[in-house]
């Protein structure tokens, strides 16, 4: 096991009280395994993964847990470990490339720093080695020596894959590595994520709102909803086999470019208050399928077949559930507005 | 409208809720328009009522129970003169303010929603307004139109106005292509009308923190010009009773006699920063704490 | 495009308030720095944003606007609305040329057609209340009193599911969630009672799981309201789902337009094909057969001669690289900008 994330909790602090943002995260990742955390806004997936490299905002609050890699846990190491792991065995691609280079600076300088600043190798080797993932990602060499600006915006997240894969990480977290980006250009870059994937071993945690971006690219896949994961399960299951009702609902709500038009069904209301999260499980406000039981204690993490777990209480259910979650009608339901 | 404006003023609460110093400096502006308001019932004395005991002259006191910031060299009560001197601050503070933040904000407004000509002119008139020292020209300006407190108000409207012109400025150019204001438009909104309703309201907090701001500056400058004897005649301000140790020089003997003053007027032009800052606050969120 | 005329006929809808586009173009000069304006004799040159396209839309039926960012789909939408003037072409509503009273009377126009923005966050003043807002159009027109206006504030609101309408009168944006902010959008836009409502990328910005919401009340109220709809998106699959028709932009052309189930199953032109093929699919089962992309997005501003999409077309031929293609119908109300069908 590469990493081991186990119970984690992160609040953040705010004018309005302390936010829960994740609460209770566990999971872990194998070698050359794509992991993939899907969840709307303020579900917190882009908190796990800031997390795991200990990227903390000013106004943390409180952090909790065990983020073991390696045999250590990275949220107890001192600055000097931390410093090590960082980008030369776990790196980022971030989700906003324009504003994650400096505009300062050559795209050569900048991949250079992150180099030269974990690895003992010269100019002519490192510059070898940047060359090497050019090609490899599709960008022209010339455009080394360019700075930020002159990139559009698919190049310039396809420089920040080769900033991430220059020190050969084994762990690459990418936090909506193509949200910013055009269908064409996200279809390229998810193309060679997925090359990059079979040539260099690196296991990756990918988080993104969009399932289809996941669902080509992704192994497991966690389906995350106001701090907690709802599901976690392979990618295969996630999809073919759903158990929870969000992850269900979330299918709904996506349209098909290919196969029969279905039509689409929203998820009516809004993500709970994570300062004073509601008693019960989370979702159970938008839930068509609650029951008393469900509010009155939280629900566990349980395993409704092998390796499959899922946040919910009704999963014998789950048969009916599927049939009724088709129909318009069973998500009218729920409080409107 | 009255749930507009009873909401308006809660907003206003709202600013120097979360600012400690926001609210040190509101409530010490209060005091001090109490103080101006009820100048003769707080007062003990007239401003330049000369005190006898015993038959003679309370010259050169230094500061006791019933004189609590001492007397001056013609036996005036102190504490009654900064207090009668609240007057001239306040009065000078909030008049100018209010001109400059008018002037202020209604060129930022036009110069930065319509661009082009005019804009290029208004800012070439901002840029004449920065050319100009302030003191020298309010000392001019007075002297030539005479020592009223009035030309001081006129005299410092004309010049400050330029800060709080380019800064609103430039708010309003971020805002006009902000959505909503395109919405007004394409909803067939007038111009006059997306400045005064989509605009204006946006900009607000920007105008409140620099009318804060410029009252801090008015206060300073009347006292500067009384100081250095360019003062209204009539009335008491802090800075003729500044001026008047000084041309006696007893600035080092009679230390009560400069620092009740300076306390005041570092007071209130210090509450008026503080006040402007709670609204700079507002328009820009990465200033707050949590 | 003439197929434009000879739809309508078939058709038969309400020629009344049909919208016709016909060879639509918006350039925006770029601007010269002050020594080059003064020294160099080049010309001034253009972003031919919209570049000659022609399209109707019918009243009740959504025309989906589909292509990548810098396409022109955005520069289209303002220029229909009046935003931006256009530079060359017509636009007609009920057969009467309106191209420059659409900017010299914005005012007038703002009663036909009406636009809902993107950015739900950003397209509510902070500082309106849920009714002012809802009711700006109606003081701006000085439409009704005070109770007309509460009253159509109170129909709107409810057209767009924000029950009870009351209730959120005095509310503020900052108090609403993304999805009810959009509907406060279309609510103001529809309390003028357009007969043109364009909506640019309405619900990018939504959470996936209440985007079926607003994007189904847009095709509800299309048919309700017997609007004509313009929906722009870079979203293929909601494109399938809520247009009747679509026209797949490229640089400033309309490359391939036709009714969507038709463009979706039969595509025609190489771009559509490629970007039909850049879709991804929310099934891990599913393999996808992608198309080979040659080189990148040309620079707008200096686009080379002959069609625009040949610089990265599989199949351009040298004629490809001279001349610039010509519509072709391939179908019933399908029509393609290519030589190489």
């Amino acid at each position: 096991m590469l990493l081991e994330v186990k119970n984690l909790k992160v609040y953040y602090k705010t004018t309005k009280g302390t936010v829960q943002a994740v609460d209770d995260v566990s999971f872990s990742l194998e070698e050359g395994e794509n992991l993939g955390l899907v969840g709307e806004s303020g579900c917190g997936k882009t908190t796990v993964v800031k997390t795991i490299l200990r990227l903390f905002p000013t106004n943390i609050a409180h952090v909790s847990g065990t983020v073991e890699y390696s045999g250590q846990n990275i949220l107890q190491m001192t600055f000097d470990e931390l410093s090590r792991i960082r980008w030369k065995e776990i790196s980022m691609i971030p989700q906003s490339a324009m504003n994650a280079l400096d505009p300062v600076y050559t795209i050569e300088e900048q991949i250079l720093e992150a180099l030269q600043t974990h690895d003992e190798i010269s100019y002519s080797e490192a510059l070898q080695k940047i060359y090497g993932l050019f090609d490899l990602v599709g960008l022209e060499r010339s455009r080394l020596k360019d700075y930020p600006h002159q990139l559009s915006g698919g190049m310039l997240q396809r420089a920040c894959i080769v900033m991430a894969l220059v020190c050969s990480p084994k762990i690459i977290l990418a936090d909506e590595p193509t949200t910013a980006l055009d269908v064409v250009v996200q279809d390229n870059i998810l193309q060679r994520i997925n090359e990059l994937h079979k040539k260099i071993r690196a296991s990756m945690i990918l988080s993104s709102h969009d399932i289809s971006v996941i669902a080509e690219t992704c192994d497991r896949v966690a389906v995350m909803y106001a701090g907690q994961f709802m599901e976690y399960a392979s990618s295969r299951k996630i999809f073919g086999n759903p158990f929870h009702p969000y992850t269900v609902g979330l299918q709904q709500a996506f349209p098909n470019i290919k196969g029969t038009k279905k039509k689409l069904i929203a998820i009516k209301g809004y993500p709970p208050n994570l300062i004073n999260p509601p008693r019960g499980c989370r979702f159970a406000s938008r839930c068509p399928f609650r029951k008393e039981a469900c509010v009155a204690k939280d629900p566990p993490l349980v395993e409704v077949e092998p390796l499959h777990l899922s946040r919910c209480i009704r999963s014998d259910a789950i048969d009916e559930i599927r049939r009724r979650a088709s129909m318009e009608e069973t998500w009218e339901r729920t409080e409107l507005s | 409208m009255a749930k507009k404006l009873k909401f308006f003023l809660q907003s206003q609460l709202e600013v120097f809720k979360g600012d400690s110093l926001g609210s040190i400096g509101a409530i010490i502006f209060a005091c001090f328009i109490m103080m101006a308001i009820f100048a003769p019932f707080i007062a003990p004395y007239g401003p330049e009522e000369m005190i006898y005991k015993e038959g003679r002259l309370l010259r050169l006191q230094p500061p006791s129970w019933h004189h609590l910031f001492g007397t001056t060299q013609m036996g005036q009560d102190i504490f009654s003169q900064v207090i009668y001197g609240s007057r001239a601050a306040v009065l000078v503070g909030v008049l100018s303010a209010i001109l400059v933040s008018i002037i202020g904000t209604a060129v930022g407004l036009v110069s930065g929603y319509y661009g082009g000509k005019t804009d290029a002119f208004l800012m070439r008139v901002v840029d004449l307004a920065y050319g100009i020292p302030f003191l020298p020209f309010i000392i001019i300006l007075v002297a030539l139109t005479g020592l009223t407190f009035w030309n001081v108000v006129i005299g410092i409207g004309l010049l400050l106005w330029r800060t709080p012109a380019r800064v609103i400025r430039a708010q309003v150019l971020s805002l006009k292509n902000r959505p909503f204001v395109e919405a007004s438009r394409v909803l067939g909104a007038s111009n006059f009308r997306i400045i005064l309703f989509q605009i204006a309201p946006n900009v607000l907090p920007l105008t409140f923190s620099y009318t804060a701001l410029a009252m801090g500056w008015a206060i300073l400058t009347e006292a500067n010009l009384s100081f250095l004897g360019y003062g209204d005649p009539i009335m008491m301000s802090w800075g003729k009773i500044l001026f008047r140790v000084y041309i006696i020089q007893a600035m080092t003997i009679a230390w009560w006699w400069v620092l009740a003053p300076g306390l005041a007027i570092i007071l209130l032009v210090l509450s008026g920063f503080f006040i402007g800052r709670a609204y700079e606050k507002v328009t820009n969120p990465r200033l707050r704490e949590y | 495009m003439d197929g434009g005329k000879t739809e309508s006929a078939t058709m038969n809808v309400n020629q009344d308030e049909m919208i016709e586009v016909r060879d639509l173009r918006k350039y925006f000069p770029l601007e010269k720095g002050f020594l080059s304006s003064l020294f160099s004799r080049e010309e001034t040159k253009f972003l031919k944003a919209v570049d000659g396209i022609s399209f109707d839309i019918h009243p009740g039926e959504i025309l989906g606007l589909a292509g990548e960012s810098g396409c022109g789909k955005t520069t289209t939408a303002k220029t229909l609305v009046g935003l931006y003037a256009a530079t060359s072409g017509k636009i007609l509503f009920g057969g009467q040329e309106i191209t420059e009273l659409m900017v010299q009377n914005r005012k007038r126009w703002a009663r036909t057609a009406q636009y809902i923005f993107q950015n739900p966050y950003e397209s509510l003043n902070p500082r309106q209340t849920v009714l002012d807002a809802v009711i700006e159009g109606l003081r701006i027109h000085r439409i009704g009193n005070r109770e007309e206006r509460i009253e159509m504030a109170v129909q709107a609101l409810s057209r767009v599911k924000i029950m009870p309408p009351s209730d959120f009168f005095d509310r503020f944006p900052h108090q609403l969630s993304g999805g009810q902010r959009q509907r406060i959008s279309i609510a103001r836009a529809l309390v003028l009672n357009p007969k043109l409502v364009i909506a640019d990328e309405p619900v990018s910005m939504l959470d996936v799981s209440i985007r079926a919401e607003v994007i189904n009340l847009l095709k509800e109220l299309t048919e309700q309201m017997h609007l004509a709809s313009l929906f722009i998106s870079h979203d293929i699959s909601l494109i399938r789902y809520i247009c009747d028709r679509t026209a797949i932009m490229y640089l400033g052309k309309i490359v391939e337009i036709g009714p969507t189930d038709e463009i979706i199953d039969h595509p025609c032109h190489p771009y559509t094909q490629l970007l039909l093929s850049a879709v991804p699919v929310p099934d891990p089962e599913a393999g996808r057969i992608r198309i080979k992309l040659h080189g990148d997005v040309p620079n707008p501003v200096d686009l080379p001669p002959g069609c625009r999409f040949a610089p990265r077309c599989e199949r351009a031929t040298d004629a490809c690289h001279l001349y610039e293609p010509e519509q072709v119908q391939v179908g019933k109300d399908h029509f393609v900008l290519c030589y190489r069908i």
